[in-house]
């Protein structure tokens, strides 16, 4: 009786609030958003930005004959990523949240921490009821890629695939008949996996050591140009462990490779995040103080402990610093949204990574790159990829300056802006 | 005195719905029209079926003392053997198929844990384990599809009617069957269920089948949803565990275990999930919030069942 006394109560409750809920605000737009996107964006260099910006609006609707092709309507949209906490997401979010506050009519709604498929679909269905124009994504494989890109173009949000792309023909087949699905931004993964063997390569390497899986499309394009490296260089792979979720083992999978394979001479890693590459060179720093032999390690991603590893000569080599990929993937769907797509066709972009072969690269790296003060994109060069500022942008002008992005690039942009 | 002890059961066990309603008071005031939107309330019912269904399964083993782990790498499994043989045969056939699957490793599971005598919470990372081993070994050359007659389920109306059903299934096993008031017996006090002529280990595996059945379930309602088997399938484990906690299930199992914490846990986090999003929370903040939530709800939870078990 009681337990029944405690329902009707809780169900009364929620009907009164429902009903008083009717003239409630709507928190998920206006005025919140606002608030929140002028404190972030309280400066005077911005305000002068934002004028700037308002002018050239303006005056865009008067060179279209007022066609009001130009929308001065504010863009919301909602960022799916993994997480925020290690040095890709750090930057990524650093990155995003620069240009919301440089470009006056953005805002950017963020949902970090889904590591399966539904989840996925459900951050982007709750995004959608947010409110937002547009989804980025970082989906995690081809199944969240489908079921992502269809519910926006039933919902009419633009859809932006970034740090992935479709990883079978079928899956790019069923996006590509998707209206509001824009397109992808990937890192050149393949090709600088093999140039990351021919670092090894040209140090006379032959015998080595590999850490790695395919339990992802990005994994197995790691693991495919590695291979394809080897093969074209002549270097035998003595032994692979397997780097899954539990880092805990690869010390003891290193050491296994050391002891077992004693004419081993490098080991490449498929990836070095989590700890991986960290206590990978701790292993071979003890075998090469034990022994005197020094065994190298290739690595992708950065890490902390990189500047003592270049020094021991150890660390041969480290691939990151894709992070800038995410304005470009930004570009491809903000143009979309604002009605000026970048390419009648789905857009596929891909972004270089940065290697880092000794320390001066390291130290230009952790000045520019490994530091969320910097901005390398700052706030002309991400709204010359934007038509609200610069009509004459292109497929090609992003194309050109992913291309062009290197640590050279990176040192003269900067050294340019003081 | 009695009724002071009266008064104080009677707010223990309000306390759950309280929650749920003071959050949905704060969702509908904070959130307006984007919380109320039909839209966004289908959205709450379609995230938060799948969850139930698996957490009205895990009520089953809860509710005589042990941890689930098993019933994501359950799903996982359900699916990856479903959908191994579903070119071979037609679409209604996907759905007994995951029933099958799921419960036979349910039942399984029961015979390592009584049979053989391995704690139910190793068992469970065992087949967490194994499964993302199958899992990453069968998807990463390609995505398996779901069969398209399969993939058009994918309705809002079709999650509330399986969810609908197995909540109902699972009242009525809970609490009007010997399988749910034995579970709960054997959870107060495993010998003396024992002693009474209770058949302890068959009502064990009953449960453990109950559980891989509604992971079978689970199994079938994502692969409509995701339209297909991906490596990161069946993560529910650790979501399970906390929408049942704070939906009031005591950890030690026992006379209070219900099926209703399956309900108010998987309502309260799939909203909670959802008004953070609405909110446009910094993003800063949101797990700060979530961690908040979910230990004051645990903290109540865990005072309410204190001293429930032994009394």
């Amino acid at each position: 009786m009681k337990k029944t006394i405690a329902i009707i109560l809780c169900v009364i409750l929620t009907f009164m609030a429902v009903g008083c809920a009717g003239g409630a605000p709507d928190a998920g737009t206006a005025d919140s958003d606002t608030d929140t996107a002028v404190d972030e964006a309280e400066s005077s260099a911005e305000e002068v930005a934002k004028d700037t910006s308002e002018d050239d609006a303006a005056e865009k609707v008067e060179e279209n004959g007022g066609a009001g092709e130009v929308s001065t309507d504010p863009v919301k949209l909602g960022v799916i990523f993994y997480s925020k906490d290690d040095s890709l997401g750090q930057l990524v979010y650093s990155y995003l949240n620069y240009a919301a506050e440089v470009i006056d009519n953005l805002e950017i709604q963020w949902v970090f921490g889904s590591y399966d498929a539904a989840s996925q679909v459900a951050d982007a269905e709750n995004l959608i009821a947010a409110g937002v124009d547009g989804i980025m994504c970082l989906t995690l494989d081809d199944l969240a890629m489908q079921q992502i890109a269809n519910l926006c173009n039933e919902n009419e949000v633009y859809f932006q695939v970034m740090f992935r792309m479709p990883s079978e023909e079928e899956t790019k087949a069923i996006l590509d008949t998707y209206e509001y699905y824009v397109g992808y931004a990937i890192e050149d993964t393949e090709n600088t996996s093999y140039e990351t063997v021919r670092i090894m390569a040209d140090k006379g390497i032959q015998k080595i050591g590999v850490g790695g899986n395919t339990h992802s499309a990005t994994s197995t394009l790691r693991m495919n140009g590695m291979e394809k490296g080897c093969t074209d260089f002549n270097i035998d792979i003595l032994a692979q462990f397997d780097l899954g979720n539990d880092v805990s083992s690869v010390q003891s999978d290193v050491q296994n490779i050391l002891d077992s394979y004693p004419d081993v001479e490098a080991i490449w890693l498929m990836s070095g995040s989590l700890g991986i590459a960290d206590i990978t060179v701790n292993t071979l720093k003890a075998h090469q103080d034990a022994s005197g032999k020094t065994v190298g390690v290739v690595t992708f991603d950065t890490f902390e402990g990189m500047a003592t590893a270049f020094e021991d000569d150890i660390l041969w080599g480290a691939v990151g610093g894709q992070a800038p990929l995410c304005l470009q993937a930004f570009a491809a769907l903000y143009n979309a949204v604002d009605g000026h797509p970048l390419s009648e066709e789905k857009v596929g972009l891909l972004f270089p990574f940065l290697v880092l072969t000794d320390s001066d690269d390291l130290d230009l790296f952790e000045q520019y790159y490994n530091n969320t003060e910097v901005q390398i994109y700052d706030e002309e060069l991400i709204k010359s990829m934007l038509y609200r500022y610069n009509p004459d942008v292109s497929l090609e002008l992003l194309k050109d300056l992913s291309d062009s992005y290197s640590m050279d690039w990176i040192k003269e942009e900067i050294s340019s802006r003081n | 005195m009695k009724k002071k002890a009266d008064i104080r059961q009677f707010i223990s066990t309000a306390v759950p719905y309280i929650g749920l309603v003071l959050l949905i008071i704060i969702s509908i005031a904070t959130g307006g029209k984007s919380f109320m939107a039909a839209k966004n309330l289908r959205n709450i019912m379609t995230q938060s079926s799948i969850l139930m269904v698996v957490a009205v399964g895990t009520a089953f083993v809860m509710a005589h003392g042990d941890m689930d782990f098993a019933n994501g790498g359950t799903m996982g499994l359900a699916m990856v053997v479903t959908l191994a043989l579903c070119k071979g045969i037609p679409s209604w056939a996907v759905f007994p198929m995951c029933l099958a699957v799921g419960t036979f490793i349910g039942v399984a599971i029961g015979f390592l844990v009584t049979r053989l005598r391995v704690v139910a919470f190793i068992v469970g990372m065992c087949i967490m384990r194994l499964s993302s081993a199958i899992l990453y070994t069968t998807t990463n050359k390609k995505t398996w599809l779901a069969p398209a007659g399969v993939v058009k389920l994918n309705k809002p109306w079709f999650y509330l009617m399986v969810c609908l059903g197995m909540v109902i299934a699972g009242i009525v096993f809970f609490e009007f069957t010997k399988i749910g008031q034995y579970n709960k017996l054997i959870g107060v006090n495993r010998n003396a269920a024992s002693l009474s002529g209770i058949n302890v280990n068959k009502y064990l595996v009953y449960s453990f089948a109950a559980s891989g059945l509604c992971a079978g379930v689970a199994a079938f309602m994502t692969t409509v949803r995701t339209g297909g088997l991906s490596s990161s399938t069946g993560n529910y484990e650790v979501d399970t565990l906390i929408a049942l906690t704070i939906g009031g299930m005591p950890l030690t199992g026992g006379s209070k275990a219900s099926i209703r914490a399956a309900v108010i846990g998987a309502l309260a986090l799939t909203v909670l999930n959802n008004i953070l999003v609405l909110w446009g929370v910094n993003a800063d903040f949101v797990n700060v919030v979530k961690g908040m939530v979910f230990l004051t709800l645990v903290l109540i939870s865990s005072r309410q069942n204190a001293g429930q078990v032994t009394g």
